[in-house]
């Protein structure tokens, strides 16, 4: 059985009748509307397209693949950041090649819109492959599939 | 018996055993690479060291024979310390290779290391000896020298399993690797054991390599359907498709081993499939098909039922209650039988259909081209390419209404009037009978895809159209009632697992 | 055709448009309030031709919005009262406006002309019966919605309507004592000169109990915080759930202007109505050409003083757009110089104005005054719902029936018994 304890919390006719913490509570919201009013220059509101935020340096931003010196991804398909990814983002198809390097990503798909932006994928990679330093964070578009990136748009930037 | 003291608990032993064979069935895990309870001994890893009191060396376990009153310690302070150097010795060429080779996850060294080595490297990559790296050994292996630890059981395999011995280890030292004689490539039929066997990554499967992470997969215990022999196998697994087939150890069966070509005969299952019920190409809803087939059923004709020696004991039991108890006056036979092929001494019959001693036990007489030849109405075909496997008894099928059960598109399938999509023997639950009488069971290792159902299940929805109630919706049910009416059928049950280790 | 006959449709013309004309505003004001007291910025984005006047072209963006979206009307709805809810939700508080003066009568030679839409003697009860019809826009709404989540929420909006009724009704009696009318024109009429010297002679000074009950229940009848129940979107389902597109929109908007006639109704009863605190009707007509050039030169004043702080506002906006949206606050600035430059102009030209023109003045100066306090008081309901928290139901319930009425009661008692010993009746 649940039982209920009652919890006294008795209130005098002062507390009652409300107004006194009313007239407070007006004064408090009529002291902010004022001041915003007066000093709207002062607003903190960042005026968002026209006005961006400075982003910290380590931002985690949208992906990036990295390349060699030669252009060739680094990304040698290991899958450890599509194990290591909490939301399942990452769907990598390998593939062999004949020129030097043996296992390479022949599909690299990221669903931008399952990512959760943990960081997780470039901490696991072993070859310092994938990394989030883009910056971008204006991530939209008109329909789901521009929004599952493929190995070129990930290797552009 | 032979009385041994390992690690201080006193145990009785077989005499005459290896002691890491001793020692792991008291459960006591010694580590080894070269060691395998199917192969000949060779004593060249030096995983298995252990300290034997009276002896001032330490001696390796897999080459050591028990002796009465042995006092064996395989967790000495001296033990330990000589794993850690041996696996230091191991790793000391091997290349820093695990994104990309395809044991990560189930190699010996990754796991030996975590568990024995854990010391830091004292040498840098560029020290490290250089050797071949993907050498195509045959066609389904190949080779990375680079991560090779000369254990030496791919030679023994070759050697003594199948005696074709067509790899060697050559060169010395650091320099040592393994290879194939000139024009004498490794195609042997059991050549794909060797990548099950090597405890690292240094033979990899030609058609599993690079396809998926083992670590990704999920397992089932299947049975090959290749041969009567009936060997026991994995399914692995993912995103619902059988990635690839790995023999389970059955010494009553099949040992070790599974052959190459019922390994590789697993992509039929992931492609070309029978989806949708089709009606003369037409795709049509389960329940459609369901009353097109009762309909056709019910007119009256003759109906001859075809089963096949490739279908489940479960769906045979349930095909023979059906054309008892829903069509009195049909003709049940034993279809089409696949080509044979040779026997080749080791895991191989001649028979290529699984199940042919389960349709016997049952009851299922043969004689199809008889029946094909006498009868004039409606022809079921469970699992059956007639046109395709056997065109001189599918070309009898001209000028009868077809109803084709089957899991895959076939020239049958294109040509029937009805085609319903059944499970394969991966999407399913049932057992194989092998050829000596040894009933099997299997479990399902991927879902369905698209609308295929058990032959059972279908059956059981035909006979609710027709009236009578089957009774085989539920696959425990129809087990346990086939159990019960066909004694011959009891299940086997799998034994012999305890020298499954490394690799 | 005579005066007596163009004024009162002119009346009747004001008294329908001025609510809906202030309902973009209040929607507006809802907003940009909201948003002030809780250090937002509010709508600032919708545009035309760069000009936002800080956002109430969202107003418009809204309507074309809602508009444009689809009518959905679910399953097996009784039609009619599913239309007639909406209807009547915005239908309702636009008539209460038809009987609030919006200006002293016009005496012309002798033909007294009143400035209101309607003109009735029992004007308050006409207003409290007209606010209790909100009730049955609410429930036909949820009942023809086919839903039993909105005939709940109806059901319990119904109560708690009716409930502050109550409250409602007896809160006038006080003011309709003191002014010996139920006549809203008396009653306004009571309100002007001083009290004890200093004081306007509003009720809220001789009615304080009754207009704090009154201005309670107001809230709770209009549905506003801390009485919004009726909607409660974040945990209880209200009555509108199954409305969309236009139909919700009018309910929507029926809030808007039930909340205009509050204040319109509030200030006519407690805040003078159209007087002007101190300066009664017969002072301003006396001195017309006076008021008149003292309009003039505040409207002046106020034109430059904008103009000026556009300018200002002109430098931020160059400094963060690079399209046309910077060239806005010049454009209104110039705007607003021009109107101020007219106010000097017609400052210039202002001579002894007759006797009817006076008359007129005055009634815009009045119907400003009221306008002026319909804001102040709409404001009001903003700042509080952007101050309090939502009630819970049985505190509802239990302040307006245990409280408000006893206290109403008290009210009327007390003001009868001083009214009594003060030998006013």
């Amino acid at each position: 059985m649940i039982g209920v304890r009652k919890i006294g919390r008795p209130m005098d006719l002062k507390e009652r009748s409300y107004l006194v913490e009313v007239a407070r509570g007006l004064a408090i919201s009529m002291a902010h509307f004022a001041r915003n009013v007066v000093k709207q220059d002062e607003m903190p509101t960042i005026q968002y397209p026209e006005e961006k935020r400075v982003l910290p340096e380590r931002f985690r931003g949208r992906h990036r693949l990295t390349q060699r010196e030669d252009g060739t991804p680094r990304c040698v398909a290991c899958f450890c950041c599509q194990t290591a990814c909490p939301a399942d983002c990452i769907s990598i198809e390998a593939t062999e090649r004949e020129d030097g390097y043996e296992k390479v990503p022949a599909r690299f798909d990221l669903n931008i819109l399952r990512c959760v932006f943990c960081g997780l994928c470039v901490e696991a990679c072993p070859c310092d492959a994938i990394r989030m330093d883009t910056g971008k964070y204006e991530l939209s578009g008109d329909d789901r599939g521009s929004l599952i990136y493929d190995l070129n748009t990930l290797l552009k930037d | 018996m032979a009385k041994i003291t390992l690690n201080g608990i006193e145990r009785e032993v077989e005499e005459n055993s290896y002691l890491i064979r001793a020692a792991a069935r008291c459960g006591v895990h010694i580590p080894h690479y070269c060691y395998h309870p199917a192969l000949k001994v060779e004593g060249n890893c030096r995983m298995c060291s252990v300290e034997i009191e009276g002896v001032p060396k330490l001696q390796t376990a897999c080459t050591t024979i028990v002796r009465d009153g042995m006092v064996v310690n395989t967790e000495s302070e001296k033990v330990v310390k000589v794993r850690s150097e041996v696996m230091e010795f191991l790793l000391r060429n091997h290349p820093i290779d695990c994104p990309i080779c395809d044991q990560a996850g189930e190699c010996g060294l990754q796991d030996y290391y975590m568990e024995h080595g854990l010391h830091d490297s004292r040498v840098t990559v560029a020290e490290k000896v250089k050797k071949k790296k993907r050498v195509d050994l045959g066609p389904n292996v190949v080779l990375d020298s680079e991560r090779c630890i000369l254990c030496a059981r791919c030679v023994r395999f070759c050697k003594d399993v199948t005696g074709t011995a067509e790899l060697v280890i050559a060169n010395r030292g650091s320099h040592a690797e393994i290879t194939t004689f000139p024009g004498r490539p490794l195609t042997n039929d059991y050549a794909m054991n060797t990548v099950d066997l090597c405890p690292v990554g240094a033979l990899t499967s030609r058609k599993f390599r690079f396809k998926c992470r083992v670590w990704f997969m999920e397992r089932a215990e299947s049975i090959c359907p290749g041969c009567e022999r009936g060997c026991n196998i994995y399914l692995d697994r993912f995103q619902n498709e059988i990635q690839r087939m790995k023999p389970r150890v059955n010494p009553r069966v099949n040992g070790y081993w599974i052959c190459d070509a019922g390994r590789l005969d697993i992509d039929w299952i992931n492609t070309n499939r029978l989806l949708r019920a089709e009606e003369g190409g037409r795709p049509i809803a389960p329940e459609e098909s369901d009353r097109e087939a009762a309909s056709a059923l019910s007119k009256g004709d003759e109906v001859l039922l075809v089963a096949s020696p490739s279908m489940s004991n479960e769906n045979l039991f349930a095909l023979k209650k059906f054309s008892e108890k829903v069509l009195p006056g049909s003709e049940l036979v034993g279809g089409s039988f696949r080509e044979p092929w040779e026997d080749d001494g080791i895991l191989r019959l001649p028979d290529r259909n699984p199940n042919r001693k389960g349709m016997e036990a049952i009851g299922i007489p043969t004689g199809i081209e008889k029946a094909l030849a006498t009868s004039r109405g409606t022809v079921l075909l469970f699992e059956n390419d007639l046109l395709g496997d056997q065109p001189h008894l599918g070309a009898k099928l001209e000028g009868k209404k077809v109803i084709a059960f089957a899991s895959n598109r076939t020239a049958t399938v294109a040509a029937a009037d009805l085609a319903v999509p059944v499970t394969s023997y991966a999407e399913m639950a049932g057992s194989f009978t092998n050829h000596a009488g040894r009933t099997q069971p299997f479990e399902p290792a991927i879902r369905p895809e698209g609308e295929a159902r058990p032959v059972h299940e279908i059956l059981h929805r035909i006979a609710a159209f027709l009236g009578s109630d089957l009774n085989a919706a539920s696959f425990d049910a129809l087990r346990s009632e086939m159990l019960e009416k066909v004694s011959a059928l009891s299940m086997a049950v799998p034994d012999g697992r305890e020298a499954e280790h490394v690799g | 055709m005579s005066v007596e006959t163009v004024v009162p449709f002119v009346m009747v013309l004001i008294a329908a448009l001025l609510p809906l004309s202030l309902l973009p505003v209040m929607i507006w004001a809802e907003r940009k309030v909201s948003a002030f007291i809780q250090d937002r910025t509010g709508p600032n984005r919708a545009e035309i031709l760069g000009i936002r006047l800080g956002g109430v072209i969202h107003a418009i963006a809204d309507v074309v919005k809602l508009m444009s979206k689809e009518e959905m009307t679910p399953a097996r709805v009784n039609r009619f009262y599913f239309v007639l809810g909406p209807f009547l939700a915005l239908f309702v508080p636009l008539v209460s406006f038809a009987i609030i003066p919006l200006a002293d009568s016009l005496n012309l030679g002798g033909t007294v002309i009143p400035l209101r839409a309607v003109t009735l003697n029992v004007g308050i009860l006409f207003v409290l019966a007209v606010t209790s019809f909100h009730v049955y826009a609410v429930v036909f709404g949820a009942w023809a919605s086919n839903n039993s989540f909105t005939l709940l929420g109806g059901l319990r909006s119904a109560a708690q309507m009716i409930s502050y009724e109550l409250g409602l009704g007896l809160s006038v009696v006080g003011t309709v004592m003191v002014a010996q009318s139920l006549d809203l024109g008396r009653i306004v009429e009571h309100q002007g000169g001083t009290l004890l010297g200093f004081l306007p002679a509003w009720n809220l000074f001789l009615q304080p109990l009754g207009f704090l009950i009154f201005l309670v229940c107001i809230f709770a009848e209009t549905n506003r915080n801390p009485f919004d129940l009726t909607e409660g979107e974040s945990e209880i389902v209200g009555y509108h759930l199954e409305y969309s597109s236009m139909k919700f929109a009018m309910f929507f908007m029926g809030e808007y202007i039930a909340i205009i006639g509050a204040s319109a109704v509030t200030a006519t009863l407690f805040f003078g109505g159209y007087q002007v605190p101190y300066l009664d009707t017969d002072f301003l007509r006396a001195h017309s050409t006076g008021v008149l050039r003292v309009m003039l030169v505040s409207m002046g004043a106020i034109c430059f003083v904008l103009a000026l702080l556009y300018r200002r506002y002109h430098r931020r906006l160059t400094a963060l757009y690079h399209d046309r949206r910077r060239n806005e606050a010049r454009m209104l600035g110039g705007m607003m110089l021009l109107m101020g430059l007219a106010a000097v102009v017609a400052l210039l030209f202002v001579s002894p104005l007759p006797e009817a023109g006076g008359q007129v003045v005055v009634a815009a100066v009045q119907m400003t005054t009221l306008l002026v306090k319909i804001l102040v008081v709409s404001f009001f309901f903003i700042w509080i719902r952007w101050t309090l928290p939502r009630f819970r139901y049985d505190q509802l319930m239990g302040l307006g029936w245990k409280v408000l009425i006893p206290l109403a009661l008290l009210n009327i008692f007390l003001t009868g018994a001083l009214l009594v010993f003060s030998g006013r009746t």
